[in-house]
This record gives C-alpha cells, sequence and structure tokens, in this order.
C-alpha cells in the first residue's frame, strides 16, 4: 500500500500523534476500526512540564488546544511493547527533545526501536514547547515547531540517528516560515530519512472570549497560545503538502484538518503518500476511519486506481504562481428551473451583478454578465445549487 | 416529493446529529444502516450512501416514497428534539434513484422458488441472487404486486417502482408468469421455497341498498382502465392507509362529495400520516368512531361508537352508541377494511403449521413448519405491513435460506 522505508501500511487513514493515542485501551479502538498505522502520544525522556489537555472546541470546525499530556520515556516503552505483543498495527513512536540534547533523541530512538516500534516519527511540530512569549529580538526556546524551522538541526539530528536504526525514521514538521520548512525539508532527506510528516495547521492561535475577557476554556487559569488545528487546517495542509511535493522525493504523511475521505484525497493528489487524521476522530469517534477508508476505495474503484501511487501528486501541473495563472474571462448563470427565488446570492457586498427579479415562475435571480467579475462566491451561497460557471461569450 | 439536490442533500444529511446506537437504524423494519447511509452523503460519498442502503434494501427507491416514516425511522429521530426530524425519505430518494451501485457478482450454487413477486418476493429473490442461490419468481399478475397494481400513482410514482424491479431483476432473477405449482412440486424441483403469496382476498361487510365495491378492486381498476366518480358521492370505509389511498383517488376522480368512516378515532387511525394529510387537504370528510350500519335510498346510515376494552381497535371490540345517527348520501361505498389469504394462497399454505389461525413462521428467518419452505410478507404476518417491512421479511429468509 504505502511505504516509509522497509516498512508498508496496509490501509490509508493513519492516526496522529496526540490525545487519540495515549492508551492502550484508544490504539485498540483505532486498529479495530481499520487505521494502516498509529503514532504514539509524544514521549520525552523527562516531561519538560506536567500537562493534560485543554481545549477550546468547535466541532466541525476548530480545536484550540494549548496544552497536552506527554508520556514518559519509561511507560512509553512499556506501552509500545504491550500494543506490539497485543494488537496488529503498524505503530509510529513519536518523540522530542530539545533541538541540541542530541543523547536525548538517540536514548529515545533506541529505546522505541527495541519495545518493537515499526517507525520512528521525530518530532519536530509541537508548537506548544515554546516555554517562553515571543519577542521581538528574542530567538525561541529551541523544541518542537521550532525545529522545523532550523534546516542544520533538523540534519544534525537525523544524520546521528540514521546510522544507528534499523527501522525508517521520519520527521513531522509543522509550517511556519514556508522558506525555512522547505529548506528543512531538504536537509531531512539529505541526512537520509525515509520520509517527513507535514501537519498543515497554521501553528498558533488564541481562543474567542467572554464579556470579561477571559479565554473560553474551561479548568484553566492563565491561557498560553495553542495549536490550532481542526477543518478550517485542510488547506493549510494541502498547500504544505504540495509545496513539499515538489521539494522532495521521500514520501509524505500529511495531516491537519483532515475530516473525510475526500480530505485524505485530495491530500493525496496534492503529493502525500498518506493522510493523518485527529481532530475528526476527536470530534466524531473511531467510524471515522473506517468511513474514511471506505470511501477511499470507493474513489478508487470509480476511477479505475489499484494504489495510491496512480493518483498521488495529479494535482501539481495545476499548481502556480499568480503571474503565470491564467484567468478565464466568465460569468455565473443561474438555473431558474432551480432558482427558488431566496436571493441568499443577491446580499455580497462586494458583487454588483446579481438580483432578484419577479417573474411569471415567481422571483428569479439574474446575472448582469457584464458586472460578474467571476470571483465564485456565489455558488456556494446557493442553497439549491442552481449557480454554474460559464465562459463568457467574445463580442 | 420533490426530489433533492446535491446541496440540499448534503445540507439536509448536516443536520443529522449522527448519533450513537442511531434510533434510526434500529427502527427501520428492513434493517437499513440509516444514520450510516446519512453520514455517507454528509461526506459526499453518495456511492457509499447508496450501498448502504441497497445492498440490505432493493426496494429502496419505492420505500422512499411509500414508507411511513414517522412510525419507522423517523420515529427514533433525535433531530426532532431540535426543530425537524431529519427528511430521511428525501435522503433516501436521492442515493436510492441514482441507481449507480451493483452488488458483486457471485458463483451459482442452487435455486430456490419465490411464490409471489410483490415487496418481500422481490427483495427475498434479490438477496437470493446476491448470494449465490438462483431465485424464480411465479407471479401471474405484476410484479410489484400491489405496489404496482393498486398503491396510486400519486403516491408512488409507476418509474420509480420499474426503477426497482429492473434492478432487482438484472441481478439474475427468473420470473413465470404464472401461478405456482403445488408446494410439493416447487420443493422438488428448486429444493428452497419462499412463500409470499400476499393477502388477496379482499374484506367486505354486507351492507346492501348501496352501490359497493371494494377499495383495493376500486384501486385496482383506477390503474387500470380507470374509475370515474364524476358527479357522485363516495363513501369510503376504513382508516388505514387504503382507505385513503380511495377516498383521494374518488375525489380525484370527479367526486363532488367523499366521506370517510372509521371506527377509529383520530389519534387511533393506522393510516401513515402524509396518506391521512393527503385525504384531509383534499377534502376528504372525515367521520371518526363511526360504523356504517345499513344503506337505503341514496343514503348509508352510521352510528357513532365507542370502544369496550381500551387500545383494541377491532370491530368485534366497537359498541355503537344509543341515540346516535349518521345520514350521509352515498351513490357509491367503497370498503376498505382489511384483507385475508385468497384461495390459491390457502392451497399453498394447506398442510404448514398454523398458530392462531395464521401461519406459524420462526420470526427471525421465516421458517415454516417444513424446513425447505419459507414465509414472509403479508401472508406470513396475517395483517397488512408496510413494504419496508416486507422487504425484511423476504430478506432475512433469503439469508437463512442461503445458510440451510
Amino acid at each position: 500500500m504505502i511505504r516509509f522505508g522497509s516498512v508498508t501500511i496496509p490501509r490509508p487513514v493513519t492516526i496522529a500523534s496526540g490525545p487519540l493515542t495515549d492508551r492502550f485501551e484508544k490504539i485498540a479502538s483505532a486498529a479495530e476500526a481499520g487505521a494502516g498505522a498509529v503514532s504514539l502520544k509524544l514521549t520525552f525522556v523527562k516531561v519538560p512540564f506536567k500537562s493534560e489537555m485543554r481545549s477550546f472546541s468547535l466541532p466541525g470546525s476548530v480545536i484550540i488546544s494549548p496544552t497536552n499530556k506527554r508520556l514518559e520515556l519509561a511507560e512509553a516503552v512499556e506501552l509500545m511493547k504491550r500494543i506490539k505483543k497485543e494488537l496488529d498495527i503498524v505503530m509510529l513512536a513519536n518523540f522530542g527533545a530539545l533541538g541540541a540534547k542530541f543523547d536525548e533523541w538517540e536514548t529515545q530512538a533506541a529505546a522505541f526501536q527495541d519495545a518493537g516500534a515499526d517507525i520512528i516519527e521525530l518530532n519536530f511540530c509541537c508548537p506548544n514547547l515554546a516555554t517562553e512569549e515571543v519577542r521581538p529580538g528574542k530567538r525561541q526556546r529551541h523544541g518542537g515547531a521550532s525545529i522545523a524551522s532550523d534546516p542544520s538541526t533538523c540534519g544534525a539530528i537525523i544524520s546521528r540517528l540514521r546510522p544507528m536504526l534499523s527501522i525508517p525514521v521520519i520527521a513531522k514538521v509543522i509550517t511556519g516560515d514556508p522558506a525555512a520548512l522547505l529548506a528543512s525539508a531538504k536537509a531531512i532527506e539529505e541526512a537520509g530519512a525515509d520520509g517527513i510528516h507535514v501537519v498543515g495547521t497554521p501553528i498558533d492561535g488564541l481562543p474567542p472570549l467572554d464579556d470579561d475577557g477571559r479565554p473560553a476554556m474551561p479548568l484553566i487559569e492563565g491561557v498560553p497560545s495553542g495549536s490550532t488545528n481542526g477543518s478550517v487546517c485542510r488547506y493549510s495542509t494541502f498547500l504544505a503538502t504540495a509545496r513539499l511535493a515538489r521539494t522532495v522525493e521521500i514520501p509524505i504523511m500529511a495531516s491537519g484538518g483532515l475530516e473525510t475521505w475526500k480530505d485524505c484525497v485530495d491530500a493525496i493528489l496534492w503529493g502525500a503518500s498518506a493522510p493523518s487524521v485527529c481532530s475528526a476522530v476527536m470530534w466524531s469517534g473511531w467510524d471515522v476511519i473506517r468511513s474514511m477508508n471506505e470511501g477511499i476505495a470507493d474513489f478508487m474503484a470509480k476511477k479505475g486506481y489499484g494504489s495510491l501511487d496512480d493518483f498521488r501528486g495529479l494535482a501539481l501541473t495545476h499548481l502556480t504562481t499568480p503571474d503565470k495563472t491564467r484567468l478565464v474571462e466568465g460569468t455565473s448563470r443561474i438555473d431558474e428551473d432551480l432558482c427558488i427565488g431566496c436571493g441568499r446570492c443577491t446580499r455580497p457586498g462586494h458583487c454588483l451583478a446579481l438580483s432578484l427579479a419577479e417573474t411569471d415562475e415567481g422571483r428569479k435571480v439574474r446575472v448582469d454578465e457584464e458586472e460578474c467579475i467571476g470571483c465564485a462566491v456565489c455558488q456556494r451561497l446557493c442553497p439549491v445549487g442552481a449557480i454554474s460557471y460559464v465562459e463568457k461569450e467574445r463580442t | 416529493m420533490k426530489p433533492l439536490t446535491e446541496s440540499e442533500a448534503v445540507a439536509e444529511a448536516r443536520r443529522c446529529l449522527d448519533c450513537t446506537d442511531a434510533p434510526c437504524s434500529r427502527e427501520c423494519p428492513a434493517s437499513v444502516d440509516v444514520r450510516r447511509f446519512i453520514a455517507e452523503i454528509r461526506t459526499g460519498n453518495f456511492f457509499g450512501a447508496e450501498r448502504t442502503v441497497r445492498s440490505v434494501n432493493p426496494l429502496a427507491l419505492s420505500c422512499a416514497y411509500i414508507c411511513p416514516t414517522e412510525r419507522q425511522c423517523v420515529s427514533g429521530c433525535m433531530a426532532k428534539e431540535l426543530v425537524h426530524p431529519i427528511a430521511i425519505d428525501r435522503l433516501q430518494e436521492f442515493v436510492a434513484r441514482r441507481c449507480a451501485w451493483n452488488p458483486p457478482r457471485v458463483k451459482e450454487r442452487g435455486t430456490a422458488a419465490v411464490v409471489g413477486g410483490g415487496p418481500a418476493g422481490l427483495a427475498c429473490a434479490a438477496a437470493l441472487a446476491q448470494g449465490g442461490l438462483k431465485p424464480t419468481i411465479f407471479e401471474k399478475r405484476k410484479l410489484g404486486g400491489v405496489l404496482a397494481t393498486c398503491v396510486p400513482p400519486f403516491r408512488l410514482p409507476p418509474r420509480a417502482l420499474q426503477r426497482d424491479i429492473d434492478w432487482i431483476m438484472e441481478l439474475g432473477v427468473e420470473r413465470k408468469k404464472a401461478g405456482a405449482p403445488s408446494l410439493k412440486d416447487l420443493v422438488d424441483e428448486y429444493g428452497l421455497v419462499f412463500l409470499a403469496p400476499g393477502l388477496g382476498r379482499a374484506l367486505s361487510l354486507d351492507i346492501g341498498g348501496v352501490e359497493s365495491t371494494t377499495a383495493i378492486s376500486f384501486l385496482e381498476r383506477a390503474r387500470g382502465e380507470g374509475v370515474d366518480t364524476d358527479g357522485q358521492m363516495v363513501a369510503v370505509i376504513g382508516g388505514g392507509g387504503v382507505a385513503m389511498d380511495a377516498a383521494v383517488t374518488a375525489a380525484r376522480s370527479g367526486a363532488i362529495r367523499v366521506d370517510l368512516l372509521c371506527l377509529e378515532g383520530p389519534k387511533e387511525l393506522p393510516a401513515p400520516w402524509q396518506d391521512f394529510k393527503r385525504a384531509w387537504t383534499e377534502g376528504v370528510m372525515f367521520h371518526t368512531r363511526a360504523k356504517v350500519v345499513s344503506a337505503e335510498g341514496g343514503h348509508i346510515v352510521g352510528r357513532a361508537i365507542q370502544w369496550i376494552a381500551p387500545g383494541v381497535y377491532v370491530p368485534s371490540n366497537a359498541r355503537e352508541i344509543d341515540g346516535t345517527e349518521i345520514r350521509l348520501p352515498c351513490d357509491l361505498l367503497v370498503q376498505a377494511v382489511g384483507q385475508a389469504l385468497d384461495d390459491q394462497a390457502k392451497k399453498l399454505l394447506d398442510g404448514l403449521a398454523q398458530e392462531d389461525g395464521r401461519l406459524k413462521v420462526d420470526p427471525e428467518t421465516g421458517r415454516t413448519s417444513n424446513e425447505r419452505v419459507y414465509a414472509g410478507g403479508d401472508a406470513a404476518s396475517g395483517s397488512a405491513m408496510t413494504a419496508a417491512w416486507a422487504v425484511g421479511s423476504g430478506v432475512r429468509a433469503a439469508r437463512a435460506m442461503l445458510e440451510a
């Protein structure tokens, strides 16, 4: 199915390291739901500060989580051993350390390999590891996400780990400064990593507030900026995946807001080898995995694809830059048989083209094709799918 | 039913709460996993949604039109606690009309006979064909049974039923346009038999003095050569869906007045809600808890009734209230007072064990006292059930027959 180094992942949908992967029961559920692989919860030799998950959660939209539990190495290794003994699931071990502490990277890599992990996943992505506020001129404490912006640290860590490991090693990186990310990706590939996992979330955010300015996050006093995840991130994930697919040859795992089978297929079309999910299951449960795998299989059957490779990266040919794109002169068109005359599409403030007219068949929307700029905002406002776009006739 | 567009279907599916251990799925008599097909619509996997429905209910499009959802799936819908329950019938129509999914072909390993080409027989045949037993349906009238001969087109568009029938027959189902031979001959030739002959005999009350017909025969004629009630006063007896259909048909065929009298009170009507609502909004006059006792000189005479034992809505439990009288003008009396086994069905079922005057069948599988013979549909239940229930009985029997 999907290969990272010598390891094959048998089914497309994988579970990202996080609140879903910190207990044996949850990983058992993942296996039962048909996940192709699971990445164990972020582990440290010694956890930098004790924590537990807190969040601002809008199901189907966004989840901001400024704090999370981490596993200590000893307990994580025991958990990995038990999983590999009792369950049949490909396991990634996800761990971190502050950038320059090579001994901690090495200790954990060796311990997890001995415990039976199938793939090592280096955490160069966790946004919640910064212990200092962002200030101009001050360099952020070097851990998790900030490693991904530093190509030399990424390269150095992998260069040291690659020769000591017999199992594949991948680096999990997060977006931030795009140029730095791509430079790190190249460094990761050059150092011999077997793959790269990119998280497309916009790293950090703050939650909404109540009337008194208190963050809408229960059971926490004083809120750090939080790892911002969920459905809204999918677009950022597509971009990060596409950029990486153009930069490296090694396989790409992509996560960040993938909620349905279609998001997974899109990530693959943008160049990913494997989709990884978290928030979808946090909101809707393990059945999402079965539904995603089935939807991907139905898509492949419909298109006649035998493997993910058959459609991986097909979208890249459409990725260009603003100066090279070609605009098609067009206009919206209303199917009056479908139009119910609600007028929702005539509301947008930037639009001077759409208006409601009284006709024999009741209210219908009319398009002033001269005024229509082809912005494509109206189509998805229509509740009945009456709007399409057509090329303007050349006069 | 106005078909939903894709945008509308997805918007409606988004309202669904995706309940755990969803009541809608549990309430479906055909065991469709309603929650799941709605979730598949919601994520744009329309092909998967169609598969979820049709793999279990081969008459998916017909059921979308005629299921009394308020008593089945929608009765459990938790979204009704918010504003409205989910329009599950519209969502099922949306997926069932696609006819894009087909089950995988399996190797034929035997045969089976199916007596009756109504919903139970068709569903059983579809499931048998998908499991490797080649079915032969014996149906001397129309495939679809009462769905084709009796249910009015305004309830079930004939092209929708035909879509389902064509899909089923293309699975590799044989059909003999003839009555069935004896049970023994069927078992000898086919090995396994599924009996779903329906309740083909319409009952009627003995009320002289007025032109009288059964609702079944009235509706069959309406679908055949047509009926003309132009200028007539029509009275319909019955509180079920058949009575509603007959009343609406009479109204739409020119009657100047349609009265409907039924023993049941307003809260006791067995008719599906949308069929009652259609009759009500088309001007049928309702006389509930009323019994027709005689007819003469262009009138029917009835009395108000009360129930003796509460909650038992059968004629023997109805007592006429002294001093009440209903007189209505009536040129034509249409009776929808129930159905029973016809003579051919009785002959076919002769020899199989009975219980309380009904065929004795295993409630899980429909197996009769003859281990090679299964039964389903109205004939097995003894009373008129929904098409979805008939489908469920046919599919359950087929599963047991495939393992026999």
